[in-house]
Protein backbone atom coordinates (compact mmCIF):
# COMPACT_ATOMS: atom_id res chain seq x y z
CA UNK A 1 0.00 0.00 0.00
CA UNK A 2 1.37 2.91 -0.94
CA UNK A 3 1.04 6.19 1.74
CA UNK A 4 -0.47 9.17 0.62
CA UNK A 5 2.46 12.10 -0.39
CA UNK A 6 2.88 14.42 1.66
CA UNK A 7 1.05 18.12 -0.10
CA UNK A 8 4.61 20.13 0.08
CA UNK A 9 6.53 16.99 -1.57
CA UNK A 10 3.30 17.18 -4.17
CA UNK A 11 3.96 20.45 -4.93
CA UNK A 12 7.05 20.73 -5.44
CA UNK A 13 6.69 17.60 -7.99
CA UNK A 14 3.65 19.93 -9.68
CA UNK A 15 6.13 22.49 -10.47
CA UNK A 16 9.14 20.75 -11.39
CA UNK A 17 6.70 18.66 -13.57
CA UNK A 18 5.50 21.74 -15.17
CA UNK A 19 9.50 22.98 -16.72
CA UNK A 20 9.19 22.52 -20.01
CA UNK A 21 12.24 20.13 -20.29
CA UNK A 22 10.62 17.90 -17.56
CA UNK A 23 7.43 17.61 -20.35
CA UNK A 24 9.36 16.84 -23.10
CA UNK A 25 11.36 13.63 -21.33
CA UNK A 26 8.05 13.06 -20.50
CA UNK A 27 6.53 12.94 -24.21
CA UNK A 28 9.62 11.04 -25.01
CA UNK A 29 8.89 8.41 -22.23
CA UNK A 30 12.39 8.66 -21.02
CA UNK A 31 11.30 8.58 -17.38
CA UNK A 32 14.92 8.01 -15.88
CA UNK A 33 15.62 11.70 -17.18
CA UNK A 34 13.05 13.10 -15.26
CA UNK A 35 14.44 11.21 -12.19
CA UNK A 36 18.12 12.50 -13.16
CA UNK A 37 16.58 16.31 -12.79
CA UNK A 38 14.68 16.26 -9.89
CA UNK A 39 15.46 18.78 -7.27
CA UNK A 40 17.69 18.20 -4.11
CA UNK A 41 15.59 16.59 -1.24
CA UNK A 42 13.01 15.00 -3.38
CA UNK A 43 13.53 10.90 -4.01
CA UNK A 44 12.73 9.04 -6.89
CA UNK A 45 10.42 7.30 -4.06
CA UNK A 46 8.39 10.54 -3.90
CA UNK A 47 7.87 10.60 -7.24
CA UNK A 48 6.67 6.98 -7.62
CA UNK A 49 4.53 8.16 -4.52
CA UNK A 50 3.23 11.01 -6.48
CA UNK A 51 2.65 9.14 -9.98
CA UNK A 52 0.81 6.16 -8.45
CA UNK A 53 -1.37 8.82 -6.50
CA UNK A 54 -1.81 10.39 -10.09
CA UNK A 55 -2.88 7.39 -11.58
CA UNK A 56 -5.60 6.34 -8.38
CA UNK A 57 -6.57 9.72 -8.56
CA UNK A 58 -7.30 9.34 -12.65
CA UNK A 59 -8.82 5.54 -12.46
CA UNK A 60 -10.78 6.97 -9.73
CA UNK A 61 -12.25 9.53 -12.68
CA UNK A 62 -13.16 6.64 -15.00
CA UNK A 63 -16.67 5.28 -14.76
CA UNK A 64 -16.01 2.22 -17.04
CA UNK A 65 -12.21 1.37 -17.05
CA UNK A 66 -13.04 -2.32 -19.25
CA UNK A 67 -14.69 -2.74 -22.53
CA UNK A 68 -18.37 -3.02 -22.63
CA UNK A 69 -18.44 -3.52 -26.43
CA UNK A 70 -16.72 -4.96 -28.95
CA UNK A 71 -15.75 -2.80 -32.10
CA UNK A 72 -16.99 -3.12 -35.96
CA UNK A 73 -16.36 -6.35 -37.64
CA UNK A 74 -15.04 -7.88 -34.78
CA UNK A 75 -15.38 -11.55 -33.80
CA UNK A 76 -14.12 -14.02 -30.55
CA UNK A 77 -11.29 -15.55 -30.71
CA UNK A 78 -11.34 -19.46 -31.97
CA UNK A 79 -12.25 -22.11 -29.05
CA UNK A 80 -12.39 -25.52 -29.38
CA UNK A 81 -16.09 -25.02 -28.36
CA UNK A 82 -16.75 -24.09 -32.01
CA UNK A 83 -15.37 -27.68 -33.21
CA UNK A 84 -17.70 -30.48 -33.03
CA UNK A 85 -16.10 -33.54 -32.94
CA UNK A 86 -15.16 -35.11 -35.58
CA UNK A 87 -17.06 -38.85 -37.07
CA UNK A 88 -13.64 -40.53 -37.21
CA UNK A 89 -14.68 -43.63 -38.93
CA UNK A 90 -15.82 -41.24 -41.86
CA UNK A 91 -12.53 -40.82 -42.82
CA UNK A 92 -11.35 -42.27 -45.88
CA UNK A 93 -8.20 -44.69 -46.45
CA UNK A 94 -5.72 -43.91 -48.18
CA UNK A 95 -6.31 -46.02 -50.67
CA UNK A 96 -9.89 -45.15 -51.47
CA UNK A 97 -9.00 -41.13 -51.18
CA UNK A 98 -6.28 -41.80 -53.68
CA UNK A 99 -8.86 -43.46 -56.26
CA UNK A 100 -10.79 -40.82 -55.75
CA UNK A 101 -8.69 -38.07 -56.59
CA UNK A 102 -7.57 -40.04 -60.02
CA UNK A 103 -11.19 -40.44 -60.79
CA UNK A 104 -11.79 -36.94 -60.09
CA UNK A 105 -8.21 -35.38 -62.22
CA UNK A 106 -9.40 -38.21 -64.91
CA UNK A 107 -12.67 -36.53 -65.23
CA UNK A 108 -11.27 -33.24 -64.87
CA UNK A 109 -9.05 -34.23 -68.22
CA UNK A 110 -12.22 -35.85 -69.66
CA UNK A 111 -13.83 -32.87 -69.95
CA UNK A 112 -10.61 -30.92 -70.77
CA UNK A 113 -10.38 -33.12 -73.86
CA UNK A 114 -13.95 -32.29 -74.75
CA UNK A 115 -12.77 -28.33 -74.68
CA UNK A 116 -9.76 -28.88 -76.65
CA UNK A 117 -7.18 -28.62 -74.01
CA UNK A 118 -4.33 -30.80 -73.93
CA UNK A 119 -4.57 -32.96 -70.81
CA UNK A 120 -2.05 -34.65 -68.59
CA UNK A 121 -1.59 -37.60 -70.56
CA UNK A 122 0.34 -39.61 -67.95
CA UNK A 123 -2.72 -38.51 -65.04
CA UNK A 124 -5.41 -39.72 -68.01
CA UNK A 125 -3.55 -43.46 -68.70
CA UNK A 126 -3.13 -44.11 -64.78
CA UNK A 127 -6.64 -43.03 -64.11
CA UNK A 128 -8.38 -44.39 -67.51
CA UNK A 129 -10.10 -47.59 -65.47
CA UNK A 130 -10.84 -45.96 -62.68
CA UNK A 131 -13.16 -43.39 -64.96
CA UNK A 132 -15.53 -46.25 -65.76
CA UNK A 133 -16.15 -47.23 -62.43
CA UNK A 134 -16.80 -44.01 -61.25
CA UNK A 135 -19.68 -43.18 -64.20
CA UNK A 136 -20.72 -46.50 -63.30
CA UNK A 137 -20.66 -45.28 -59.66
CA UNK A 138 -22.16 -41.91 -60.16
CA UNK A 139 -25.06 -43.43 -62.63
CA UNK A 140 -26.08 -45.60 -59.82
CA UNK A 141 -25.75 -43.09 -56.90
CA UNK A 142 -27.57 -39.66 -58.30
CA UNK A 143 -31.04 -41.18 -58.43
CA UNK A 144 -30.47 -41.58 -54.57
CA UNK A 145 -28.52 -38.25 -54.04
CA UNK A 146 -32.12 -36.89 -55.72
CA UNK A 147 -34.50 -39.34 -53.84
CA UNK A 148 -32.37 -38.24 -50.02
CA UNK A 149 -32.60 -34.17 -51.56
CA UNK A 150 -35.98 -34.21 -52.07
CA UNK A 151 -36.75 -36.08 -48.94
CA UNK A 152 -34.39 -33.65 -46.78
CA UNK A 153 -36.18 -31.11 -48.68
CA UNK A 154 -39.62 -31.72 -48.79
CA UNK A 155 -39.13 -32.39 -44.79
CA UNK A 156 -37.61 -29.04 -44.13
CA UNK A 157 -40.38 -26.88 -45.94
CA UNK A 158 -43.83 -28.99 -44.19
CA UNK A 159 -41.91 -28.41 -40.84
CA UNK A 160 -41.97 -24.88 -41.53
CA UNK A 161 -45.36 -25.02 -43.01
CA UNK A 162 -46.91 -27.11 -40.94
CA UNK A 163 -46.07 -24.75 -38.17
CA UNK A 164 -47.37 -21.60 -40.11
CA UNK A 165 -50.74 -23.55 -40.45
CA UNK A 166 -51.55 -24.31 -37.08
CA UNK A 167 -51.25 -21.26 -35.98
CA UNK A 168 -53.19 -19.64 -38.67
CA UNK A 169 -55.84 -22.61 -37.57
CA UNK A 170 -55.75 -21.34 -34.01
CA UNK A 171 -55.96 -17.77 -34.83
CA UNK A 172 -59.19 -18.13 -36.97
CA UNK A 173 -60.87 -20.89 -34.22
CA UNK A 174 -60.22 -17.95 -32.03
CA UNK A 175 -61.41 -15.32 -34.23
CA UNK A 176 -58.82 -13.51 -34.99
CA UNK A 177 -58.26 -14.43 -38.69
CA UNK A 178 -61.36 -15.21 -41.22
CA UNK A 179 -61.68 -18.84 -42.49
CA UNK A 180 -60.49 -18.01 -45.55
CA UNK A 181 -56.65 -17.29 -44.21
CA UNK A 182 -57.09 -21.30 -43.47
CA UNK A 183 -57.89 -22.69 -46.71
CA UNK A 184 -55.39 -20.63 -48.07
CA UNK A 185 -52.47 -21.82 -45.69
CA UNK A 186 -53.80 -25.31 -46.38
CA UNK A 187 -53.43 -24.52 -50.42
CA UNK A 188 -49.96 -23.34 -49.72
CA UNK A 189 -49.13 -26.85 -48.27
CA UNK A 190 -50.23 -28.80 -50.82
CA UNK A 191 -48.62 -26.31 -53.44
CA UNK A 192 -45.08 -26.30 -51.39
CA UNK A 193 -45.70 -30.19 -51.25
CA UNK A 194 -46.12 -30.33 -54.84
CA UNK A 195 -43.60 -27.72 -54.76
CA UNK A 196 -41.01 -30.39 -53.65
CA UNK A 197 -41.93 -33.31 -56.09
CA UNK A 198 -42.12 -30.81 -59.09
CA UNK A 199 -38.03 -29.70 -58.02
CA UNK A 200 -37.51 -33.46 -57.96
CA UNK A 201 -38.76 -34.96 -61.62
CA UNK A 202 -37.56 -31.96 -63.01
CA UNK A 203 -34.03 -32.79 -61.58
CA UNK A 204 -34.77 -36.66 -62.66
CA UNK A 205 -35.72 -35.48 -65.60
CA UNK A 206 -32.71 -33.35 -66.61
CA UNK A 207 -30.10 -36.23 -65.13
CA UNK A 208 -32.50 -38.78 -67.49
CA UNK A 209 -31.48 -36.63 -70.28
CA UNK A 210 -27.90 -35.79 -69.79
CA UNK A 211 -27.52 -39.28 -69.54
CA UNK A 212 -28.89 -40.28 -73.09
CA UNK A 213 -26.63 -37.18 -74.28
CA UNK A 214 -23.45 -39.00 -72.91
CA UNK A 215 -24.63 -42.20 -74.05
CA UNK A 216 -24.95 -40.39 -77.83
CA UNK A 217 -21.50 -38.66 -77.41
CA UNK A 218 -20.11 -41.65 -76.88
CA UNK A 219 -21.23 -43.48 -79.82
CA UNK A 220 -20.38 -40.14 -81.86
CA UNK A 221 -16.80 -40.56 -80.79
CA UNK A 222 -16.39 -44.52 -81.90
CA UNK A 223 -15.43 -44.39 -85.66
CA UNK A 224 -17.82 -46.28 -87.84
CA UNK A 225 -15.10 -48.68 -88.80
CA UNK A 226 -14.44 -50.15 -85.46
CA UNK A 227 -15.62 -53.68 -85.31
CA UNK A 228 -17.48 -53.12 -81.99
CA UNK A 229 -19.32 -50.16 -83.90
CA UNK A 230 -22.88 -51.76 -84.38
CA UNK A 231 -22.74 -53.76 -81.18
CA UNK A 232 -22.30 -50.03 -79.70
CA UNK A 233 -24.77 -48.90 -81.59
CA UNK A 234 -27.22 -51.04 -80.57
CA UNK A 235 -26.41 -50.39 -77.49
CA UNK A 236 -27.29 -46.86 -77.57
CA UNK A 237 -30.87 -47.96 -79.43
CA UNK A 238 -31.92 -49.91 -76.79
CA UNK A 239 -30.91 -47.03 -73.57
CA UNK A 240 -32.07 -44.40 -75.41
CA UNK A 241 -35.52 -46.29 -76.12
CA UNK A 242 -35.41 -46.88 -72.26
CA UNK A 243 -34.41 -43.63 -71.69
CA UNK A 244 -36.93 -41.65 -74.21
CA UNK A 245 -39.65 -43.92 -72.02
CA UNK A 246 -38.31 -42.86 -68.52
CA UNK A 247 -38.80 -39.27 -70.04
CA UNK A 248 -42.62 -39.92 -70.40
CA UNK A 249 -43.00 -41.23 -67.54
CA UNK A 250 -41.72 -38.29 -65.38
CA UNK A 251 -43.19 -36.26 -67.66
CA UNK A 252 -46.75 -37.90 -67.01
CA UNK A 253 -46.12 -37.60 -63.18
CA UNK A 254 -45.04 -33.64 -63.28
CA UNK A 255 -48.81 -33.26 -65.40
CA UNK A 256 -50.32 -34.89 -62.42
CA UNK A 257 -48.58 -32.74 -59.90
CA UNK A 258 -49.83 -29.87 -61.81
CA UNK A 259 -53.26 -31.32 -62.23
CA UNK A 260 -53.15 -31.76 -58.39
CA UNK A 261 -52.05 -27.92 -57.63
CA UNK A 262 -54.79 -26.85 -60.42
CA UNK A 263 -57.38 -28.65 -58.84
CA UNK A 264 -56.46 -27.31 -55.07
CA UNK A 265 -56.39 -24.20 -55.99
CA UNK A 266 -59.62 -23.98 -57.92
CA UNK A 267 -61.40 -25.48 -55.05
CA UNK A 268 -59.77 -23.17 -52.27
CA UNK A 269 -61.12 -20.32 -54.84
CA UNK A 270 -64.67 -22.36 -55.26
CA UNK A 271 -64.82 -22.64 -51.20
CA UNK A 272 -63.53 -18.89 -49.96
CA UNK A 273 -66.77 -17.69 -53.10
CA UNK A 274 -69.02 -20.16 -51.46
CA UNK A 275 -67.89 -18.40 -47.97
CA UNK A 276 -68.09 -15.00 -49.44
CA UNK A 277 -71.54 -16.21 -50.87
CA UNK A 278 -73.31 -17.17 -47.72
CA UNK A 279 -72.26 -14.09 -45.63
CA UNK A 280 -73.28 -12.09 -48.13
CA UNK A 281 -76.68 -14.00 -47.63
CA UNK A 282 -76.63 -13.45 -43.68
CA UNK A 283 -75.87 -10.08 -44.01
CA UNK A 284 -78.69 -9.46 -46.50
CA UNK A 285 -80.79 -11.45 -44.41
CA UNK A 286 -80.07 -9.75 -41.33
CA UNK A 287 -80.57 -6.10 -42.66
CA UNK A 288 -84.19 -6.71 -44.56
CA UNK A 289 -84.98 -7.81 -40.63
CA UNK B 1 2.40 -43.66 -56.30
CA UNK B 2 0.58 -45.23 -53.84
CA UNK B 3 3.40 -45.96 -51.91
CA UNK B 4 4.54 -42.27 -51.81
CA UNK B 5 1.72 -41.28 -50.48
CA UNK B 6 1.38 -43.82 -47.87
CA UNK B 7 4.89 -42.37 -46.72
CA UNK B 8 4.05 -39.11 -46.57
CA UNK B 9 1.32 -39.78 -44.40
CA UNK B 10 2.61 -42.44 -42.58
CA UNK B 11 -0.78 -43.70 -42.48
CA UNK B 12 -1.39 -47.05 -42.64
CA UNK B 13 -3.43 -48.51 -45.87
CA UNK B 14 -6.48 -49.82 -45.18
CA UNK B 15 -8.01 -51.45 -48.32
CA UNK B 16 -11.91 -52.77 -47.69
CA UNK B 17 -11.98 -55.82 -50.35
CA UNK B 18 -14.44 -57.09 -51.60
CA UNK B 19 -15.96 -55.27 -54.07
CA UNK B 20 -19.43 -54.75 -53.38
CA UNK B 21 -18.47 -54.13 -49.45
CA UNK B 22 -15.92 -50.74 -50.60
CA UNK B 23 -18.32 -49.65 -52.97
CA UNK B 24 -21.14 -49.74 -50.02
CA UNK B 25 -19.03 -47.83 -47.66
CA UNK B 26 -17.60 -45.16 -50.75
CA UNK B 27 -21.41 -44.72 -51.37
CA UNK B 28 -22.59 -43.76 -48.37
CA UNK B 29 -19.36 -41.67 -47.43
CA UNK B 30 -20.37 -39.74 -50.74
CA UNK B 31 -23.70 -39.63 -49.19
CA UNK B 32 -23.03 -38.08 -46.47
CA UNK B 33 -20.55 -35.86 -47.51
CA UNK B 34 -23.73 -34.88 -50.47
CA UNK B 35 -25.58 -33.96 -47.25
CA UNK B 36 -23.71 -32.18 -45.66
CA UNK B 37 -23.28 -35.05 -42.48
CA UNK B 38 -19.42 -35.08 -43.04
CA UNK B 39 -17.12 -32.58 -44.03
CA UNK B 40 -13.65 -32.92 -46.56
CA UNK B 41 -11.69 -32.91 -42.93
CA UNK B 42 -13.43 -35.29 -41.46
CA UNK B 43 -12.98 -37.31 -44.99
CA UNK B 44 -9.32 -36.98 -44.82
CA UNK B 45 -9.16 -37.40 -41.93
CA UNK B 46 -7.85 -34.21 -40.30
CA UNK B 47 -8.25 -33.60 -36.72
CA UNK B 48 -10.56 -30.95 -34.98
CA UNK B 49 -7.24 -30.13 -32.98
CA UNK B 50 -4.96 -28.96 -36.53
CA UNK B 51 -8.17 -27.20 -37.58
CA UNK B 52 -8.06 -24.98 -34.97
CA UNK B 53 -4.69 -24.23 -35.03
CA UNK B 54 -4.59 -23.03 -38.66
CA UNK B 55 -7.81 -20.95 -37.18
CA UNK B 56 -5.86 -19.38 -34.14
CA UNK B 57 -3.10 -18.45 -36.75
CA UNK B 58 -5.23 -17.16 -39.31
CA UNK B 59 -7.05 -15.02 -36.09
CA UNK B 60 -4.09 -13.64 -34.90
CA UNK B 61 -3.22 -12.41 -38.28
CA UNK B 62 -6.38 -11.29 -38.89
CA UNK B 63 -6.47 -8.96 -35.12
CA UNK B 64 -3.28 -7.41 -36.49
CA UNK B 65 -5.15 -6.42 -39.68
CA UNK B 66 -2.94 -9.01 -41.87
CA UNK B 67 -6.69 -9.34 -43.62
CA UNK B 68 -5.29 -10.69 -46.72
CA UNK B 69 -4.04 -13.62 -45.20
CA UNK B 70 -5.89 -14.74 -42.86
CA UNK B 71 -8.56 -14.56 -45.44
CA UNK B 72 -6.56 -17.18 -47.47
CA UNK B 73 -6.35 -19.25 -44.09
CA UNK B 74 -10.14 -18.86 -43.85
CA UNK B 75 -10.38 -20.18 -47.28
CA UNK B 76 -8.36 -23.42 -46.81
CA UNK B 77 -10.53 -23.85 -43.72
CA UNK B 78 -14.13 -23.20 -45.22
CA UNK B 79 -12.89 -25.95 -47.88
CA UNK B 80 -12.25 -28.20 -45.58
CA UNK B 81 -15.16 -27.59 -43.25
CA UNK B 82 -18.01 -25.82 -44.59
CA UNK B 83 -20.04 -26.95 -41.76
CA UNK B 84 -18.59 -24.86 -39.16
CA UNK B 85 -20.04 -21.85 -38.07
CA UNK B 86 -16.94 -19.80 -37.10
CA UNK B 87 -14.91 -20.28 -39.98
CA UNK B 88 -18.00 -18.49 -41.43
CA UNK B 89 -18.01 -15.88 -39.47
CA UNK B 90 -14.80 -15.07 -39.39
CA UNK B 91 -14.41 -14.75 -43.00
CA UNK B 92 -17.94 -12.35 -43.26
CA UNK B 93 -15.40 -9.79 -40.35
CA UNK B 94 -12.59 -9.93 -43.31
CA UNK B 95 -14.68 -9.47 -45.65
CA UNK B 96 -16.45 -6.28 -44.00
CA UNK B 97 -12.67 -5.26 -43.42
CA UNK B 98 -11.74 -5.27 -46.84
CA UNK B 99 -15.27 -3.81 -47.77
CA UNK B 100 -17.26 -6.39 -49.34
CA UNK B 101 -20.56 -5.66 -47.52
CA UNK B 102 -21.96 -8.35 -49.99
CA UNK B 103 -19.42 -11.45 -49.50
CA UNK B 104 -19.81 -10.60 -45.77
CA UNK B 105 -23.26 -10.71 -45.57
CA UNK B 106 -24.05 -13.69 -47.04
CA UNK B 107 -20.79 -15.28 -45.22
CA UNK B 108 -22.48 -14.11 -41.74
CA UNK B 109 -25.57 -15.32 -43.02
CA UNK B 110 -24.41 -18.47 -43.55
CA UNK B 111 -22.89 -18.92 -40.19
CA UNK B 112 -26.28 -18.00 -39.02
CA UNK B 113 -27.44 -20.82 -40.55
CA UNK B 114 -25.41 -23.24 -39.12
CA UNK B 115 -25.64 -21.78 -35.56
CA UNK B 116 -28.56 -19.23 -34.61
CA UNK B 117 -26.34 -18.30 -31.01
CA UNK B 118 -23.31 -16.94 -33.65
CA UNK B 119 -23.90 -13.19 -31.78
CA UNK B 120 -21.00 -11.21 -33.02
CA UNK B 121 -22.51 -12.79 -36.48
CA UNK B 122 -25.83 -10.80 -35.87
CA UNK B 123 -24.24 -7.76 -34.86
CA UNK B 124 -21.93 -7.58 -37.48
CA UNK B 125 -24.29 -8.16 -40.42
CA UNK B 126 -26.66 -5.88 -38.71
CA UNK B 127 -24.43 -2.93 -38.95
CA UNK B 128 -23.77 -3.78 -42.50
CA UNK B 129 -27.47 -3.15 -42.55
CA UNK B 130 -27.11 0.26 -41.01
CA UNK B 131 -24.71 1.42 -42.99
CA UNK B 132 -26.23 0.74 -45.63
CA UNK B 133 -29.90 2.32 -44.47
CA UNK B 134 -31.11 -1.19 -44.04
CA UNK B 135 -32.87 -0.12 -40.96
CA UNK B 136 -35.75 -2.80 -40.71
CA UNK B 137 -33.46 -5.96 -41.06
CA UNK B 138 -30.60 -4.33 -38.81
CA UNK B 139 -33.21 -3.86 -36.15
CA UNK B 140 -34.18 -7.60 -36.65
CA UNK B 141 -30.37 -8.62 -36.23
CA UNK B 142 -29.65 -6.17 -32.73
CA UNK B 143 -32.36 -7.64 -31.26
CA UNK B 144 -31.61 -11.04 -31.80
CA UNK B 145 -28.14 -10.22 -30.99
CA UNK B 146 -30.03 -8.38 -27.75
CA UNK B 147 -31.96 -11.60 -26.71
CA UNK B 148 -28.75 -13.56 -26.49
CA UNK B 149 -28.02 -11.86 -23.79
CA UNK B 150 -29.85 -10.11 -21.74
CA UNK B 151 -27.38 -10.19 -19.11
CA UNK B 152 -25.63 -7.65 -20.46
CA UNK B 153 -22.43 -9.34 -20.18
CA UNK B 154 -21.71 -10.32 -23.80
CA UNK B 155 -19.66 -7.29 -25.47
CA UNK B 156 -21.35 -8.09 -28.73
CA UNK B 157 -24.85 -8.04 -27.47
CA UNK B 158 -23.47 -4.83 -25.72
CA UNK B 159 -22.23 -3.57 -29.15
CA UNK B 160 -25.62 -4.17 -30.80
CA UNK B 161 -27.78 -2.05 -27.55
CA UNK B 162 -25.37 0.93 -28.47
CA UNK B 163 -25.84 0.71 -32.40
CA UNK B 164 -29.81 0.29 -31.77
CA UNK B 165 -28.62 4.08 -30.51
CA UNK B 166 -27.00 4.73 -33.70
CA UNK B 167 -29.99 3.22 -35.61
CA UNK B 168 -32.65 5.93 -34.43
CA UNK B 169 -30.71 8.76 -34.47
CA UNK B 170 -29.42 7.38 -38.22
CA UNK B 171 -33.55 7.14 -38.54
CA UNK B 172 -34.23 10.47 -36.78
CA UNK B 173 -31.47 12.51 -39.39
CA UNK B 174 -33.17 10.71 -42.24
CA UNK B 175 -36.42 11.52 -41.52
CA UNK B 176 -35.55 15.27 -41.03
CA UNK B 177 -33.62 15.26 -44.32
CA UNK B 178 -34.99 15.67 -47.36
CA UNK B 179 -36.37 12.42 -49.26
CA UNK B 180 -33.76 10.79 -51.63
CA UNK B 181 -32.67 7.78 -53.10
CA UNK B 182 -30.69 5.19 -51.45
CA UNK B 183 -28.79 2.47 -52.13
CA UNK B 184 -30.06 -0.22 -50.02
CA UNK B 185 -28.31 -4.03 -49.31
CA UNK B 186 -30.81 -6.61 -49.10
Amino acid sequence: MVEPVRPKVEKEIQSDLARLEMIEALRQGNIYEVMKKLPAGLTTRDFEDYMSQQWRNFKSQIIQDYKIYEGEAAVAEPSMRDFPVHDEGASWTTEEGHEFLKGMITSLNKAAEGEGIAPATDIGTIAEGTLDEWENFMNNVWGQIFDAQMVADYQKRMGEIQKEVQRIIAMAKSGQVDPEYVLIALAKVNVTKNGCLMTWLGKKAFMTNETMNRIANDLRMTPASDPSYFGKLQDVQSKTRDGAFQLQLLVTDMQKVMQDVAGVLEQVHGFIGEINRTRREIITKVAAH
Amino acid sequence: MTEDFQEQKGKKTQIIDPTPARRKRLTELFMAFLEDKVSMAELKGISREDLFKLAEAGYVKFKHGRYEEAEKIYQALILLDHRNAYFHSVMGAIHQKLNRPIEAIMEYSQALRINKQDCSAYVNRGEIYLRHKNYKKAAQDFRNAIILDTAGKNLWSNRARSLVIALKRSMEADASLPRRRTVVVR
